[in-house]
């Protein structure tokens, strides 16, 4: 009963708008080469509200997962769970890396930032 | 251009503006008397340290100086997590565990955690602190204690300075699953026991029992003449906890598949699916159909009932007697069953159903004791009887569905099935025959006022009253020109800075304020609008307060300036402030919320 619950409530969370991110940092590079992309690497942990803020409010708004999927393969990585790749430094949480295909970094943001915010820092790394 | 202006400004405030955590947070320790250390984190605008994450402990335990006790002022609380928004302004009380003087190095490990609330959360930070001590002054440990000389005397005052902390935290309120285990643990236990014993009772008077009452007379005739009271009485009392062990599993299943049920009946259609079935159920209690086993399974079991003997061949008829009797109970018992199956508590439902079968039983008892001297005479009031159940059950059907119709609508469901119970007691028939204060007038009586107040509550309910006590307020005279002429409710204030809020709070001296952060591009925000705060009884629960709400759809500095002094990442929160106009810090509600959930919160 609790699985169906369980299934309901995804199947439900599916009906809203949801970025569909990476399963890993390796897969996400390839990916994005695969359809010619950036990669956005969000850095978060448990804890933190701003990481909460971005991924319950920000990224459900339908105008933010369009705009991130049009440009972008978006991958998650908790810094205290999962391997952090090499170079992608941060002070704290959450912070957003913008990467090429190759893995090279064209931009860094730190830190939560509501929709309109976020949106410009969106549209200054994807060319 | 305007972009590139627009980029500048939300860097300038979100971007790379954030303090390096060296800066953010700045860890001093130095002695404030002879005897006692003192510890502070100076710490950046904005930044905040959680108290769950703050730790001071002693780094050399072997440098003959102890932490006797640490005490820290008390956290704050927002958005539910314990914080200190200045410097938690540690003291350690120092104690020599052996003989020092002169000056020594006391070596301190502090570590925290912290966020911005500009939307940065640093990483855990761990540090060492050292400070000269005049050794000469500080106290020798008590020998009082002498268990714990040896001690990490650290982990013990640490312990100490949480259980502080939580004592002196805010009470928190209890979670829905706490709240439904205080009923049970609380009296409400006794009433359900008692209740569900008077429903027993009360099945037993209906014709239901019937079938059950040759059962148990040819089982205990068939132990054989001479049969004495005595054995008639055991024997009859295992007949029925036998049956009342087939109604306890029936409540137990009940309540365990119900838990998982629980979150289904939040659901409109679910509601509207079970209230249904309970009109269905009341139906056959008005006799309008017949839910019974077969006649031929029914006289099957009651002829081997007859060859039946000993205690546990009573035993079996007593659980079979439940399944006969069953269809014909099945209505109250689905009632009983599906309201355990909502609270989704499995003991509750063990115990109710338990104590309703063994209120069903007792008459039962008495017939087998007596050896069928003593037996109900059947006649109208035993149909009366159900007919009350019928009743029950719309009831139960129109408080289930009355959570998701509009109140006044639920009203004149109450307000109709009122009138039906008056007519049909007799209220608009004339008393016939001799009756002069007889009970015939009583009942007619009876009914008439039945019949008034379902009329009154029609009506009401017609004009938009919404409380059942009150159902002709929409017909007062003061009542109805004021409902015309104002919103019922108190609409929202708009506003854009910080300075239109301070002027607002200041005018409100001695109310309550809530203020709603919106945006246009905030789905959430809207979402919070169309159903939560359009919901009657949401505006009725913020009827208290003043509305205000903060437009931060132009993400400019004014917006930014008001949303970084309250500590908003951005839209949607909902702060409140209270009489003096101060932030009620631990209340803030960020993030979409249903109706329920809200007034849930708003209760706090």
């Amino acid at each position: 009963m609790g699985k169906i619950i369980l299934a309901l409530s995804i199947l439900a969370s599916c009906a809203l708008a949801d970025l569909k991110w990476a399963p890993t940092y390796d897969a996400a590079l390839a990916q994005a080469k695969k359809e010619k992309k950036k990669v956005m690497v969000m850095l978060s942990k448990e804890g933190c509200p701003a990481c909460e803020y971005m991924s319950d409010i920000v990224f459900e708004e339908k105008m933010v997962v369009s705009e991130v999927e049009k440009s972008y393969v978006p991958v998650h990585i908790d810094i205290h769970n999962d391997f952090v790749p090499d170079g992608l430094g941060f002070i704290g949480t959450p912070t957003f890396h913008f990467l090429d295909a190759n893995g090279k970094k064209i931009g860094r943001y730190d830190g939560g930032a509501n929709v309109p915010t976020f949106m410009g820092v969106l549209g200054k790394y994807k060319k | 251009m305007r972009l590139l202006l627009f980029l500048l400004i939300s860097l300038s405030v979100w971007g790379f503006g954030f303090l390096q955590p060296e800066e953010a947070f700045k860890p001093s320790a130095k002695m404030l008397d002879d005897k006692t250390l003192g510890v502070e984190i100076v710490m950046g605008d904005q930044i905040h340290v959680y108290a769950e994450k703050l730790k001071v402990e002693d780094a050399d335990k072997s440098d003959g100086i102890d932490f006797q006790t640490i005490t820290m002022a008390d956290p704050i609380v927002v958005d539910g997590e314990k914080v200190y928004e200045s410097s938690p302004a540690v003291r350690i009380a120092l104690v020599k565990t052996k003989a020092l003087n002169g000056e020594k190095k006391v070596k301190i490990k502090l570590s925290y955690q912290g966020c911005s609330s500009a939307g940065l959360c640093y990483e855990p930070i761990e540090t060492t602190l050292s400070v000269s001590v005049y050794t000469d002054k500080i106290p020798m440990q008590q020998p009082s204690s002498p268990s714990i000389i040896n001690a990490p005397a650290t982990t013990a005052p640490v312990l100490d300075v949480i259980e502080k902390n939580a004592t002196t935290a805010p009470v928190e309120k209890k979670s829905e699953t706490d709240q439904i285990a205080g009923v049970i643990e609380g009296g409400s236990l006794w009433f359900i026991i008692l209740s569900f014993f008077g429903f027993g009772l009360l099945l037993a008077l209906t014709p239901c029992v019937f079938p059950m009452i040759p059962i148990i007379s040819s089982v205990i005739m068939a132990q054989g003449a001479g049969l004495g009271t005595k054995r008639a009485f055991w024997l009859s009392v295992v007949y029925v906890l036998s049956m009342a062990v087939a109604y306890t599993i029936a409540g137990i299943l009940a309540g365990l598949f119900g838990a998982n049920l629980q979150a289904a009946f939040q659901t409109p259609w679910i509601i509207t699916l079970f209230s249904l079935i309970f009109v269905v159920l009341a139906m056959s209690m008005f006799d309008l159909f017949e839910l019974q086993i077969p006649n031929a399974i029914q006289s099957k079991i009651t002829k081997i009932s007859g060859s039946q003997s000993g205690v546990v061949g009573i035993a079996i008829m007593g659980f079979l007697s439940a399944l006969i009797v069953g269809p014909c109970v099945a209505a109250p018992l689905a009632g009983a069953l599906i309201y355990i199956g909502q609270t989704g508590d499995a003991l509750l439902g063990g115990v109710a159903l338990f104590s309703l079968s063994i209120g069903m039983g007792i008459p039962l008892i008495a017939i087998g004791t007596s050896a069928g001297k003593f037996m109900p005479r059947p006649g109208v009031w035993m149909d009366n009887i159900k007919s009350i159940f019928g009743v029950m059950l719309i009831g139960i059907s129109i408080w289930m569905i009355s959570r998701i119709l509009e109140e006044n609508i639920s009203m004149m469901l109450w307000g109709a099935l009122a009138v039906f119970v008056a007519v049909n007691i007799g209220a608009l028939e004339p008393i016939r025959g001799r009756c002069i204060r007889c009970q015939r007038a009583n009942k007619k009586a009876l009914g008439i006022i039945i019949l008034l107040y379902g009329m009154s509550l029609l009506l009401g309910g017609m004009a938009g009253a919404k409380n059942p006590l009150h159902p002709l307020n929409p017909f007062l005279p003061s009542q109805g020109t004021a409902v015309a002429s104002v919103p019922l409710h108190n609409t929202f204030e708009r506003i854009t800075s910080i300075e239109e809020l301070d002027a607002i709070l200041a005018e409100n001296k001695g109310k309550k304020v809530m203020v709603d952060f919106y945006a246009d591009w905030c789905s959430a925000c809207k979402e919070l609008e169309e159903k939560t705060f359009s919901d009657e009884s949401v505006k009725s629960a913020m009827d208290g307060y003043v509305l205000v709400q903060v437009n931060l759809t132009a993400n400019d500095d004014a917006a930014k300036a008001i949303s970084s002094k309250y500590g908003i990442f951005g839209p949607p929160a909902i702060l409140f402030f209270d009489e003096n106009g101060k932030h009620q810090k631990d209340a803030d509600i960020v993030g979409f919320k249903e109706p329920q959930e809200f007034i849930k919160l708003l209760g706090k």
